[in-house]
C-alpha cells in the first residue's frame, strides 16, 4: 500500500447520526438539552400561580354533599398511571355495585388458582367501587371513583386493605368532543403490592376497553414542576426542595447525586428570577430558575448538573420520582398537583395520537 | 437456666454463617473436639439443609461446659469476616505527651483486662478480644436490663483497634452507653480525649485505610504499595511483540486525543492508578453566599448564604468521582474539597465563605 493511500484511509471520520425528534420523544438519560421542550398549545391554567384562575391560592368550589377527608391523599406514596378513555363506563350506584361484584369473583377465582399462595402475594377477597368525592372540580370533569380491595378477614369490616387505587380527572378544560360512552378519568393513583396491581390493571384494561401505561416524568417535567412549587412557602422551616440526580452506566461507584436547598433560601431564588407582577410563569424563568442552581453546585463542585439525569424532585409540598412515583405531603395542593399531572397526561395523548 | 440462653444465643450466631464457612471457623473457635469436626465436615458434604446442620453443631458442642464468652467468641469470629455489614464510625484518641514514656499498652490481653475492668464499674458485660493481622478487635456485649434486652443486637458494640495508632473504629453504640464506654477507653489506653471524626461508612479496610494512611493516598499510593521500581534502568526494553490493540478499527480517529490525555493526566495525579478506598456517602453542607447569579442577576444582592446540602451515594463514591472525571462529566482539575477526599480522613464537610477580616484602618 502506498502512503498516499493510508494518509487517505486515516482520515475517514465516522460520524453519529441520530435524529432530533427521537431524541426529543425518548428521553434515555441523554438528557444535555440545548433545546428546551416547548408544549404547543396555550399554557394550561394549571401553570398559574397566582390570580383568579389559580388552583394553589383559590380552594375550588366543592360540590355540595359530603367530601371524602383528602387527608387520606396525602403522606403516601402512590404510583401514577396513564389511562386511556373508558368505554361504557357508568357512575350510577348500581353500575358500580356491578362492577364490584365482578372484581371480587375475579379476585376470589384468582386467589383459588393458587398464585397467592403466600401472605405476600395475596390477590385480595373484596373489591369495592365507590365514588371519590372532592376531587373533580371542573364542570368537564367526571367524578372520581376509589377502588378499594380488602383481603380476606375474620370480618367484612376488620378486613385488611391491600390495595387502593382512584381514577380522577381534575381539572381539565374541554378539549375535543369525546364519544358517548366514553369515559375520560386520565389519572389512575395506585397504591398497593405488585402482584395485586397488576392483576387489578388487567382487570380495568379487559373490562373497559383502556390501556393503562405507566405514567413517567421526564427530566424536563420535573424541572418545571420543582419550579412551579419550590417558592411555595409552607411555613414550616424543616421542609426543603430536593433534586436528585442519577449517574449515567458508564461512571460505577457513585449512583446518585443529591442537592436538598432549604425552603426559604429556594423561595428567595424563585422570587428573584420570578417577575412579581405577573400571573403566569414562563420557560424563561424556570430555565434561570433551574441553570442558576446548576451554576452554584458548579461554581463549588465542578460537576455539571445538567449532564446528569434528574430522577427525583421533592418540595414543600410533593415529592415525585421520574418512574411515576408521587408522595403529597399537604392538604391544600391535592388539587392543584393533580390537576397538573391531568394536564401532563393528556398531554401525553395529543402527542401520541 | 442459663444453658437454654446460650443455645439460643448459640443457634443466633451459627445460623448467620455460610454453609462453606462453618468448618473453617469451628476450628478457629476451639470449643469443639477435632473428631466431632470431622463429623460436622462429612454433614457439611452431604447438602444437608442448614438447619439440620446447625441442630447437629449445636448437638455436637458440650452445651454444659459452654458460656456467653465462647459464643460471644464465635460470634465475633464471624464478624471478622463480615465486617461490611455494620456501620462504623471512626474516633481519633489524642494523648498527652507525658503520658507516652510512662504508659503503653503492652499486650492485647493486658488492654483487654484493663479495659473489662474498667468497664465492669459501669455496667455487667462480656468482653472478647481477638488479633487478626495487625488489629484488635473486640466485642463487648452488656449485659444490663430484661433477658429480651440482653439478646438484643442493640446492646453489642464491635471495636477495632490498631495498636499504636491513635485510633479506633466502633460500631453503633446506645446513646445510654457512649459516655460510659469512651471513658472506660480512655482510662485503658492511657489517653485524655477522643473524638469521633466525620468518617463513617460500611467498608472497614477502606475506613481503617483513610484513617491510618492518610498521608498516603491518591497519587502518593504507589509509594506505600512499593510499585515505584527501585532502579529505573532494571526494566530493559521488552523483546516482545506488542499485542494488537484492540481497536480493530484504525478509521476512527479520536479528535480531542490531547484533549483526553491531558484529562487522564490530571485524573491520574489527583487519584492515582491504585483502587481508591470504598465510602458510601460523602455530604457536603454549604453555607456560602448564591453563585449562580449569571443566571439569577437579582441575587447578587443578596450577601447571606444560601442554605443546601450535597450528598454523593454509591457503593464506591471516590471511584465514581474518579470516572465522572473520565466521562467528561466534570471539569477538571477538580476542587480541593472533591478530589482530595481520599487524603482528608473524613467524609462530612462543610463549605463556607471566608471570612474576611478588615485590615484595620490607621
Amino acid at each position: 500500500m502506498t502512503s498516499a493511500v493510508v494518509y487517505k484511509v486515516r482520515h475517514v471520520r465516522r460520524h453519529q447520526y441520530f435524529s432530533w425528534a427521537e431524541s426529543q420523544l425518548k428521553w434515555q438519560g441523554k438528557a444535555w438539552p440545548t433545546r428546551r421542550h416547548t408544549p404547543y398549545t396555550k399554557t394550561p391554567k394549571s401553570r398559574r400561580l397566582h390570580g383568579k384562575s389559580s388552583k394553589l391560592e383559590r380552594t375550588p368550589v366543592l360540590p355540595a354533599g359530603d367530601t371524602h377527608s383528602l387527608k387520606q391523599l396525602t403522606s403516601k406514596t402512590w404510583h401514577v398511571y396513564q389511562v386511556t378513555p373508558l368505554n361504557n363506563f357508568q357512575h350510577s350506584a348500581a353500575a358500580l355495585r356491578k362492577y364490584s361484584r365482578h372484581l371480587s369473583a375475579a379476585l376470589q377465582a384468582e386467589s383459588h388458582k393458587g398464585i397467592g399462595v403466600d401472605l405476600e402475594s395475596e390477590i385480595g377477597d373484596r373489591a369495592i367501587f365507590s365514588i371519590y368525592k372532592g376531587l373533580a372540580t371542573s364542570p368537564d370533569d367526571p367524578e372520581a371513583v376509589e377502588l378499594t380491595i380488602k383481603a380476606k378477614g375474620r370480618s367484612r369490616v376488620s378486613a385488611r386493605i391491600i390495595c387502593n387505587a382512584i381514577l380522577c380527572s381534575v381539572g381539565s378544560e374541554h378539549r375535543d368532543e369525546l364519544a358517548e360512552r366514553l369515559t375520560m378519568l386520565p389519572v389512575l393513583l395506585v397504591k398497593g403490592t405488585a402482584a395485586v396491581t397488576r392483576y387489578v390493571i388487567s382487570w380495568l384494561q379487559a373490562q373497559f376497553d383502556c390501556h393503562i401505561r405507566k405514567m413517567t416524568f421526564n427530566p424536563m417535567a420535573l424541572v418545571w414542576m420543582v419550579s412551579m412549587w419550590a417558592g411555595i412557602s409552607t411555613g414550616d422551616k424543616s421542609k426543603t426542595v430536593e433534586l436528585l440526580y442519577t449517574l449515567p452506566k458508564a461512571v460505577e461507584g457513585l449512583s446518585r447525586i443529591t442537592l436538598t436547598i432549604d425552603a426559604t433560601d429556594a423561595k428567595t431564588l424563585w422570587d428573584s428570577v420570578h417577575d412579581e407582577e405577573s400571573v403566569d410563569f414562563t420557560a424563561d424563568e424556570v430555565t434561570a430558575f433551574i441553570k442558576a442552581l446548576e451554576a452554584h453546585f458548579f461554581h463549588h463542585f465542578k460537576i455539571h448538573l445538567a449532564a446528569l439525569t434528574l430522577s427525583r424532585i421533592g418540595t414543600p409540598i410533593v415529592y415525585i420520582g421520574s418512574e411515576g412515583r408521587l408522595k403529597i405531603l399537604s392538604e391544600k395542593a391535592i388539587h392543584a398537583v393533580l390537576q397538573h399531572i391531568t394536564e401532563l397526561v393528556r398531554d401525553n395523548f395529543c402527542r401520541a395520537s | 437456666m442459663i444453658n437454654t440462653n446460650v443455645e439460643i444465643r448459640l443457634r443466633k450466631v451459627l445460623g448467620r454463617f455460610k454453609r462453606d464457612e462453618f468448618v473453617k471457623h469451628l476450628r478457629e473457635w476451639g470449643s469443639i473436639p477435632s473428631g466431632c469436626l470431622k463429623e460436622v465436615e462429612t454433614v457439611v458434604a452431604e447438602k444437608s439443609t442448614r438447619k439440620a446442620l446447625v441442630e447437629r453443631i449445636v448437638q455436637l458442642s458440650n452445651i454444659k461446659h459452654l458460656t456467653t464468652l465462647d459464643v460471644a467468641q464465635l460470634d465475633l469470629i464471624y464478624h471478622q469476616n463480615h465486617p461490611n455489614n455494620r456501620k462504623w464510625s471512626v474516633f481519633q484518641l489524642t494523648k498527652q505527651p507525658e503520658q507516652n514514656e510512662k504508659h503503653v499498652v503492652t499486650s492485647p490481653d493486658a488492654f483487654r483486662e484493663r479495659l473489662g475492668k474498667q468497664l465492669s464499674f459501669y455496667f455487667k458485660n462480656d468482653l472478647c478480644l481477638r488479633t487478626r493481622g495487625d488489629a484488635w478487635w473486640l466485642r463487648l456485649g452488656i449485659q444490663e436490663g430484661s433477658q429480651a434486652q440482653r439478646l438484643s443486637p442493640g446492646n453489642v458494640v464491635y471495636m477495632v483497634h490498631h495498636p499504636h495508632s491513635q485510633y479506633i473504629i466502633m460500631s453503633s453504640i446506645k446513646v445510654s452507653h457512649k459516655d460510659f464506654v469512651m471513658q472506660a477507653l480512655l482510662n485503658s489506653l492511657h489517653c485524655s480525649e477522643i473524638r469521633e471524626i466525620q468518617l463513617t461508612g460500611r467498608d472497614l479496610d477502606s475506613l481503617a485505610a483513610l484513617a491510618l494512611h492518610s498521608n498516603s493516598q491518591g497519587w502518593f499510593s504507589q509509594f506505600r504499595l512499593g510499585q515505584v521500581d527501585s532502579n529505573p534502568l532494571s526494566k530493559g526494553p521488552s523483546r516482545k511483540r506488542k499485542a494488537p490493540s484492540d481497536v480493530p478499527d484504525t478509521d476512527v480517529v479520536f479528535e480531542n486525543q490531547k484533549d483526553k490525555d491531558h484529562r487522564e493526566q490530571q485524573i491520574l495525579h489527583a487519584f492515582g492508578s491504585n483502587r481508591q478506598p470504598k465510602l458510601q456517602k460523602i455530604e457536603y453542607k454549604l453555607e456560602t453566599r448564591f453563585r449562580g447569579f449569571e443566571f439569577a442577576p437579582a441575587m447578587s444582592l443578596h450577601k447571606e448564604p444560601f442554605h443546601c446540602r450535597v450528598k454523593f451515594e454509591g457503593s464506591s463514591v471516590l471511584e465514581g468521582i474518579k470516572e465522572l472525571g473520565r466521562a467528561g462529566l466534570t471539569a477538571l482539575p477538580l476542587p480541593h474539597h472533591l478530589a482530595n477526599v481520599h487524603s482528608l480522613a473524613k467524609n462530612h464537610f462543610v463549605l463556607a465563605d471566608k471570612k474576611r477580616t478588615r485590615p484595620e484602618q490607621k
